[in-house]
């Protein structure tokens, strides 16, 4: 009786084993699932939409006709090539920038540390096409001020510098990419081991050639994860194409795409929008299987180790100065001056090159235009993106974390990738597909037109962001730590909540922060998916921009970047501790 | 069934067409007093408070008491495609009237997607109605080169369209905005197709600077592009009130005028309001009220500012039967141009 | 070999700073092996650091074979890359982008004390012979076991045949069984050499079996410094005493010349001169030199007891005796006969007390 009743008890305990692993497994199943669709489906629409020729709605018969309309015309291999090129080129200069910002602020004793990344995330605030006007003050080859005074100086007949071809398009860009590509990497370098540095040294090797042949290989797959992340983006925007490339007529694929989308005349041509956007996907998922085949190789390169000591900061001695010089030149390139221009285009009735009677007529009216002209739903609604956006993200990235770094789930390997495709689609398709489902199948699909598509959209855009950072920050809580929590008899749930988040609570913190900065500056998916209800801060720039109301979105400029300088000043200063604020381990 | 009656009555009455008009527009504010509702599409510009003045100033015309909903353009091409898509799909549209421009309306006229009503017949004069009775035109745009006063001497000034071709304006001084649609009025008005193509594949060959419409005003005020081959006049409107030191090569001739039109869409749920406020727009009360707002008003009113700069120039209207060749040329040019492909 | 005078270093903490090393003086003569000994805090990671060059000390100097590598007064500090050193680091930091040739082949090739590039495969052999990995040469370097990566590590630190070798725990991630076998082979490959050796471990038995020389750390400070066998027997202060081998401490009084009243009554012992009577004073004594019998004796220096615990460990037994309330830990070899609740005799020899202040 007593035996067979603990024989009872025995296989209790093992059916509910057994259904715990197959509810580990289950849920992975379902974030499966929930990912594949969240990816899926606005790809799919993009797919759907390149194989139909009439409206969001319209039931028309599949045809290619898109495409032999797109492929059959040579131009558009030329703007592949300009789009590439520019791709190519604006990685290149963000690299050239983010690489020695890392390795000058991770690793040496640089001064003025705190005020740089205050200024570094302030940095990204700045929208990109106000910071264009800025560039084009200063290089535009007819009234640039960098070029009058190169003229001056060497006695030359025509402008040295252009702004207008694909070097300038690739300069603008790639400078803005920085800070986001900095934090990206510096949490890379953060989960590197000291030791593999410091070995080097004994082996009598340089400081600098230690980072050429050390650093710089071991974290290759987050160089390279930064790099296709910044390449798909690259292909995405459409600022700096509009308003540098469009008036040299250099023309890419996004310009084409939101052309099409936006004419100004007549309807818009989802299909051709579509088509073109195929061969974005294409790119994408190319870069993709690159990417996943290097990490393949890089997987071993995760060294990680317990030892609780910082590395002891390089000494720069003599070269303190430089360096700090080459920080400031990109700091003046990315902040001072395009925040002097933005300050002293809000202070003007109208735009104006500086002068005596531009000065003279300095004026305040457009601070206090401000809330005439925008109202307080853009402000509720980039709230809501701010909050909502970074939230969901990082709920979504602490599971698929989990599952991938810590169980023992068949296709944890495949959620992984599959988490990282968002990272090669780029945004533009992501919402023109959405836009297109909630256009097309609002019934099921009823968030056209609402915040809750943009909030959508971005927080597929970013997973495959916070699951990289959640999955380095995961790693590093050791598995013991863990298995401690289940050993005491804690439910795998409740060792989610009560042990592992908090130990990754800063980390996640910091993505968090990073992901709603992001967010809130991102401008080509909100006005892809822009609709008079759903306005953000950064389409309400835009369209000032478009207007012509360059005092007024200077002044917004000016007020929003001072404000966020105070909220990241005091978080950064107040919170030292625990880690840089956007950082993201 | 009502409707024929009246015109029964209006024809025993006695044929006096101000008589009939009387007659009817009572019938259709009866009508409207009954639908107390209208949803309204219009120009950001407009803002809520001009379309509640607009309100405001329909309801104490006609005795009513009807409720506006004001939904303001966020993008009015797609909200157009918007519109054809929920008509494909069965669906009633959201709105029940729109007022967007010609081009945009055309897109819906091209798809059967406006209520025709007679109103001709509630005294709307004839050339304002378009679109085979769908559409009525309630304000004027007007484009023309435009350059900054206190940069281009006045002998640089263009004198007429030719002008715009000199080499001198060669390295970008030149700029054209994405309105390609404008070169194609022209192409569909006074000047024909052959014409229009040669000159903007003249235009294209000074290798223009491109530009969006609000950004050329600034590259014009920061001296960036000395003239741009067109800009609308909302752009100088705004540029006036800054007193930012752009102006018009009023010169030119004939001048592009893009209108804005107000027509009731198709499954509207409230036809009748919406009839009857198409009506209203072309009144003085409303003239007033969307010049007080947008800054923009309509040639055919008289007394009007539209009316007054349109006193003694030539002015290239948009026509129902050149939608279609519109939209097709404006393609064309925005390749031609370089803004696309 | 190695000079160091005055190492001093204080670290910012987040409670005010902390002071790492307070003054440390050493010096390795050439061809020595000294192990820095102490527990975790001590200080003897940081002194290796400095030595290498990897920890910038506040105050004081380090002379490497007769060059003077840091001196803050004098302004001079030669950068780790300069100095003529080769380490082996606790996680080996074998670099995982490399194969085993190139990882030992990069201090020759990348280095200040590069060489002939025709030399470096011959150089790179033979570290590898040193160590006993030939043939593995092409593998990547991740694929290897602990121990090989341990070996790889030995391998790249002594390839540019340095003047020393600095070793920060390399053996702490070992399992115990390989654990000892590298530790024999270490001792072969550092004296088959003659590199002068600084080893840093909190192990007291790997600390006694490699060095020439052991410096006991603790709070920043160097208690003791000498021969392993020296500071086994002679442990100058209570906690080198405790810290290094087992001990049994007895607190207790000092009343006539020789004798200390104790919980375990009055014990004979050879007491220093200069403690004078009634002071305080703590005992202690191995528990290999307590002397336990079955049969009853009586001696001054004995006295009765019970086994409490026994805890076999083949070659030995260690015993926990309980006598007059105090509980005694005594080695025995492993074939005593003694069992749990045994009575025996307790014998404490006069002479192998240590008594401190």
């Amino acid at each position: 009786m007593k035996a067979e009743s603990l024989r009872g008890a025995v296989a209790l305990r093992e059916t509910v084993g057994r259904i715990r692993q197959y509810g580990v497994t289950a849920f992975a199943g379902f974030l499966f699932v929930a990912l594949s669709a969240l990816v899926g489906v606005p790809i799919g629409m993009v797919v759907l939409m390149s194989l139909r020729t009439g409206f969001p709605g319209e039931a028309t018969p599949l045809t290619l006709e898109n495409f032999v309309e797109v492929y059959s015309d040579s131009g558009t291999y030329e703007i592949l090539f300009n789009t590439l090129a520019f791709a190519f080129g604006s990685v290149a200069v963000a690299l050239l920038f983010t690489v020695p910002l890392v390795w000058l602020l991770m690793r040496t004793d640089i001064p003025l540390k705190k005020t740089i990344y205050v200024l570094l995330t302030v940095g990204i605030l700045i929208p990109v096409f106000l910071r264009t006007i800025a560039w084009i003050l200063l290089l535009s080859p007819r009234i640039g001020l960098i070029n009058q005074w190169l003229q001056k100086i060497f006695a030359l007949d025509s402008p040295p510098l252009s702004l207008y071809n694909l070097t300038g398009m690739a300069f603008i860009q790639g400078i803005s990419f920085v800070p986001g590509a900095f934090f990206m990497l510096a949490a890379a370098y953060r989960a590197m081991d000291p030791a593999l540095e410091e070995a080097a040294y004994t082996g009598g090797v340089s400081k600098l050639r230690t980072f050429l042949k050390i650093n710089i290989p071991i974290t290759l797959p987050a160089i390279a994860g930064v790099m296709v992340y910044l390449f798909m983006t690259a292909i995405a925007v459409f600022e700096v194409p509009a308003i540098v490339g469009l008036p040299a007529r250099i023309l890419v694929l996004s310009s084409l795409i939101y052309q099409a989308t936006t004419p100004s005349t007549g309807l818009p041509s989802y299909g051709i929008a579509g088509a073109y956007g195929a061969m974005m996907l294409l790119l994408g998922l190319v870069l993709a299987a690159l990417y996943v085949r290097l990490v393949k190789q890089g997987k071993k390169y995760t060294v990680i180790t317990g030892r609780g000591y910082r590395p002891r900061e390089i000494a720069l001695g003599r070269w303190k100065w430089p360096a700090l010089a080459f920080v400031f030149l990109y700091l003046a390139i990315e902040v001072f001056i395009p925040f002097l221009v933005l300050l002293w285009a809000s202070l003007l009735p109208y735009l104006q090159l500086p002068s005596a009677s531009a000065l003279a007529s300095l004026t305040l009216k457009h601070y206090l235009a401000i809330p005439q002209h925008t109202g307080a739903l853009p402000f509720i609604n980039t709230i809501i993106l701010m909050f909502a956006v970074p939230t969901a993200t990082m709920v979504l990235s602490v599971l698929v974390s989990w599952v991938v770094v810590r169980t023992q789930v068949k296709f944890r390997g495949v959620l992984d990738t599959l988490a990282f495709v968002p990272h090669a689609v780029p945004g533009i398709l992501l919402a023109v597909g959405l836009a297109y489902l909630g256009l097309a199948y609002r019934d099921i699909f009823p968030l056209y037109g609402t915040i809750f598509i943009i909030v959508l959209a971005h927080t597929i855009n970013w997973i495959a962001y916070g699951t990289r950072t959640t999955n380095s920050v995961m790693i590093q809580v050791h598995r013991e730590l863990e298995e401690a929590g289940k050993v005491a008899g804690a439910s795998t749930p409740r060792v989610l909540v009560r042990i592992v988040i908090p130990l990754i609570a800063a980390g996640i913190f910091n993505s968090w922060i990073w992901i709603g900065l992001l967010s809130y500056r991102e401008v080509t998916m909100a006005l892809t998916l822009f609709t008079r209800k759903n306005v953000v801060i950064s389409t309400v720039v835009w369209q000032f921009w478009g207007s012509g109301w360059i005092p007024e979105v200077s002044a917004l400029g000016v007020v929003l970047i001072l404000f966020a300088l105070f909220v990241v000043g005091v978080l950064r200063f107040a919170f030292a501790r625990v880690g840089e604020v956007g950082s993201a381990a | 069934m009502k409707q024929a009656r009246l015109l029964l009555l209006a024809a025993l009455v006695g044929f006096s067409p101000a008589n009939a008009a009387a007659a009817k527009i009572d019938d259709l504010i009866a009508a409207a007093k009954k639908e107390g509702v209208i949803e309204f599409y219009g120009p950001s510009t407009l803002g809520p408070q001009g379309a509640q003045a607009l309100a405001a100033a329909f309801n104490k015309k006609y005795g009513l008491n009807i409720k506006l909903n004001y939904s303001p353009s966020g993008n009015m091409t797609r909200d157009t495609a918007k519109v054809v898509g929920l008509s494909a799909s069965g669906v009633a549209p959201e709105w029940d009237i729109m007022v967007v421009t010609d081009a945009h309306h055309g897109s819906l006229w091209l798809r059967k997607l406006h209520i025709p009503f007679d109103y001709k017949s509630l005294g709307v004069s004839p050339n304002q109605i378009e679109y085979d009775s769908g559409t009525v035109s309630v304000a004027n745009q007007f484009a023309l080169p435009a350059y900054n006063k206190k940069i281009l001497p006045a002998k640089d000034v263009p004198k007429k369209w030719e002008d715009l071709l000199d080499p001198k304006w060669k390295g970008g001084k030149l700029g054209v905005i994405n309105s390609t649609h404008h070169w194609a009025r022209l192409a569909a008005g006074p000047w024909g197709e052959e014409k229009t193509t040669a000159f903007v594949k003249k235009l294209a060959e000074l290798k223009p600077t491109l530009s969006r419409a609000g950004e050329m005003a600034q590259r014009l005020l920061i001296g960036e592009v000395l003239v741009s081959a067109t800009l609308q006049d909302s752009q100088l409107h705004e540029a006036a009130e800054t007193g930012a030191p752009l102006a018009f090569a009023e010169e030119v001739s004939p001048v592009i005028s893009p209108e804005y039109h107000v027509g009731v869409l198709k499954g509207a749920p409230h036809p009748n309001v919406g009839h009857l406020f198409v009506v209203f727009m072309t009144t003085p009360e409303a003239q007033e009220v969307w010049e007080k707002y947008t800054g923009h008003t309509s040639v055919h009113a008289k007394g009007t500012k539209a009316y007054k700069f349109a006193q003694g120039k030539q002015v290239v209207f948009m026509k129902q039967d050149k939608a279609e060749m519109i939209d097709k040329l404006a393609r064309q040019y925005g390749k031609i141009l370089g803004f696309d492909r | 070999m190695i000079r160091v005078s005055g190492l001093r270093k204080s670290f910012a903490a987040r409670h005010g700073t902390v002071r790492a090393l307070q003054g440390i003086d050493l010096e390795v003569g050439a061809g020595e092996f000294c192990v820095l000994l102490g527990p975790s805090g001590s200080g003897k990671t940081t002194t290796l650091r400095c030595v290498a060059g990897l920890e910038r000390p506040d105050a004081g100097e380090i002379e490497i074979g007769g060059v003077l590598v840091n001196s803050p007064p004098r302004g001079i500090y030669v950068p780790t890359e300069k100095r003529d050193i080769g380490m082996v680091f606790q996680s080996y930091a074998i670099w995982p982008h490399m194969t085993v040739f190139q990882n030992i082949a990069f201090p020759l090739t990348q280095g200040y004390r590069r060489v002939p590039k025709n030399l470096v495969a011959e150089k790179v052999r033979q570290a590898l012979k040193l160590v006993q990995l030939e043939g593995l040469a092409d593998r990547p370097a991740t694929d290897l076991s602990g121990g090989q990566q341990q070996r790889v590590a030995m391998a790249r630190a002594l390839v540019t045949e340095p003047k020393i070798l600095l070793m920060d725990e390399p053996l702490s991630n070992l399992d115990a069984r390989l654990r000892e076998r590298m530790r024999v082979e270490l001792k072969k490959i550092t004296r088959a050499i003659g590199v002068t050796t600084l080893y840093v471990t909190h192990d007291q038995a790997e600390a006694l079996s490699l060095g020439d020389k052991v410096c006991v750390m603790n709070d920043g400070e160097i208690l003791q410094v000498g021969r392993p066998r020296e500071v086994y027997a002679h442990p100058k202060s209570l906690f080198v005493a405790q810290f290094v081998g087992e001990m049994n401490l007895i607190k207790g009084t000092v009343k006539d010349r020789g004798v200390v009243h104790s919980p375990l009554g009055k014990i004979h012992c050879r007491l220093p001169h200069d403690i004078p009577s009634g002071r305080e004073v703590t005992l202690a004594i191995r528990p290999e030199h307590v002397g336990l019998l079955e049969r009853d004796e009586q001696s001054s220096n004995s006295l009765r007891g019970q086994v409490v615990t026994k805890n076999y460990l083949g070659d030995a037994a260690l015993l926990e005796i309980e006598a007059n309330g105090v509980v005694l830990i005594v080695k025995l070899p492993g074939d005593t006969d003694l069992q749990v609740g045994q009575q025996a005799s307790v014998f404490l020899p006069p002479d192998r007390w240590h008594v401190y202040p």
